[in-house]
């Protein structure tokens, strides 16, 4: 086997101009292009990363102004609610003061025109009693009875002091009539006994005249020309009609 | 057969460069390096971030030669790229000139192995001083004791002397056996031998530049001494 010393240092020759022809047409711009391309995508990842910070920035911000905006929804509608609320009360207030003051108007009304009513009631029932009652005591109305009322109304007279008597007296004296009046018409023997009873009473010339007057229902009326003597049921109805009112 | 042997042994001289022999190997060089350079040049030229892939395959291998030497020496591997990644690219391109017919690569021959060996031994010792600066650079072959420092010395022959016969003494045999084979077989059995001897031309080729990788990474301190 030979050994050629030209060949190994052409060889070796052949080698070092193969490394400088690699370095300048294959590795430098290889590692060139592969260095920019590196730097395109440190620059793409750089600004992907810029983006993607500036995307979570505003995601943050438009969160935070989410949080803002619902925050301010949910104050406005707390509000809200309070002013709903509070108009609500207001109205269930005023729409309970106004309730109660109907309610206490209408309850007076009422109240009133149940006392109107019951003392209309009252004034009928009285008024139905006064003519009944005129209706019963029309029915009783007798000429004794008359008469014994008028014996009543007699002795009333009799009891009078002589001064009063007197007083009566002097009132006749002028030509006055002295007026009977009854109901019903007095008997012919009762105006006697009459006439004789009152001139005793107050003198023989005492000048009397007898009348009828159905007013009275039952009773008589000795009608001197200043004052009257009298008893008749009129005046009793009358008075008793009267406490029934003030009762009723 | 012994007619081949002589002339695989025997230096074959094309022609003379004045006093200069040029051999068989050299021109066949010659033809790797024109192939490689054109090559090189028509692939990185007009280059945009647009690429073909033609180029991408071009450029895969670079990178992966920039990371497997990055990956030995644990440092930026740009500078010594152009070195380890041409021993890569020649050796395995000269292996593998063996499918051109009538063409017997350079590497089956002691000369070209030996040259690529001893431009080893030379840059390894050129990174370690630049790295390292002289002195440091001679004290690590007093390392880890000076009562070493001879088999440092020897090692840094043994291992270079390796270097040139395991490629030299692979691609030669392969030679030798598709030689056997066409003589014994005909034309078409060598095939499967020819396809192996692809595979070898790769191994040897990569073998050669990963040992190479690790002689200059220990030189400048960055891995175990080799």
């Amino acid at each position: 086997m030979e050994f050629d010393g030209w060949t190994l240092a052409l060889q070796a020759i052949n080698f070092l101009v193969l490394v400088w022809i690699l370095q300048r047409f294959l590795y430098k711009p290889l590692l060139g292009l592969i260095d920019q391309r590196q730097r395109a995508q440190q620059d793409a990842f750089a600004q992907a990363a810029e983006r993607e910070k500036a995307a979570d920035a505003s995601r943050a911000e438009y969160e935070s102004r989410r949080q803002e905006l619902d925050a301010e929804r949910q104050g406005m509608l707390d509000e809200a609610r309070a002013a709903i609320a509070k108009e609500t009360e207001q109205g269930r207030a005023a729409a309970r003061e106004r309730a109660n003051a109907e309610l206490a108007s209408s309850r007076s009304r009422i109240e009133k025109e149940r006392e109107e009513a019951a003392a209309s009631l009252t004034r009928d029932a009285v008024a139905l009693a006064g003519e009944l009652a005129q209706r019963l005591l029309a029915g009783v109305a007798t000429a004794d009875v008359a008469g014994s009322l008028l014996t009543s109304v007699l002795d009333r007279l009799d009891a009078l002091t002589p001064e009063r008597k007197q007083a009566l007296h002097t009132d006749l004296e002028q030509g006055a009539k002295l007026v009977v009046a009854s109901a019903p018409a007095l008997g012919d023997d009762l105006r006697a006994r009459c006439v004789e009873r009152l001139r005793a009473a107050l003198g023989p010339d005492t000048q009397v005249e007898f009348t009828t007057d159905e007013a009275l229902l039952v009773g008589a009326e000795l009608r001197f020309p200043n004052t009257t003597i009298g008893y008749c049921w009129r005046d009793t109805l009358a008075a008793a009609l009267e406490e029934l009112r003030k009762d009723g | 057969m012994t007619q081949g042997s002589e002339n695989l042994f025997e230096t074959r001289v094309v022609f003379h460069i004045g006093p200069v022999p040029v051999s068989q190997d050299v021109v066949t060089t010659w033809g790797i390096i024109l192939v490689l350079g054109v090559g090189c040049f028509l692939t990185t030229r007009n280059l945009s971030l647009r690429q073909g892939r033609w180029r991408s395959l071009v450029e895969a291998i670079v990178v992966a030669m920039r990371n497997q030497i990055q990956d030995v020496i644990k440092r930026d591997a740009t500078p010594f790229l152009p070195l380890l990644g041409t021993l890569f690219v020649f050796i395995a391109a000269a292996n593998l000139s063996v499918l051109v017919p009538g063409v017997k690569p350079p590497t089956a021959r002691v000369e070209t192995p030996a040259a690529l060996a001893a431009i080893v031994f030379l840059s390894a010792h050129y990174f370690g001083i630049r790295a390292r600066g002289v002195w440091q650079h001679l004290r690590s072959y007093a390392r880890p004791n000076v009562l070493l420092l001879p088999l440092n010395v020897l090692s840094e022959f043994t291992r270079t002397f390796s270097l040139v016969v395991r490629l030299f003494g692979n691609i030669m045999s392969h030679e030798i056996i598709v030689g056997i084979v066409v003589a014994l077989a005909g034309l078409f059995v060598p095939i499967p031998f020819m396809a192996l001897g692809i595979l070898i031309g790769l191994i040897q080729a990569y073998i050669f530049a990963v040992l190479a990788t690790v002689f200059v990474g220990a030189a400048i301190g960055a891995v175990e001494q080799a």
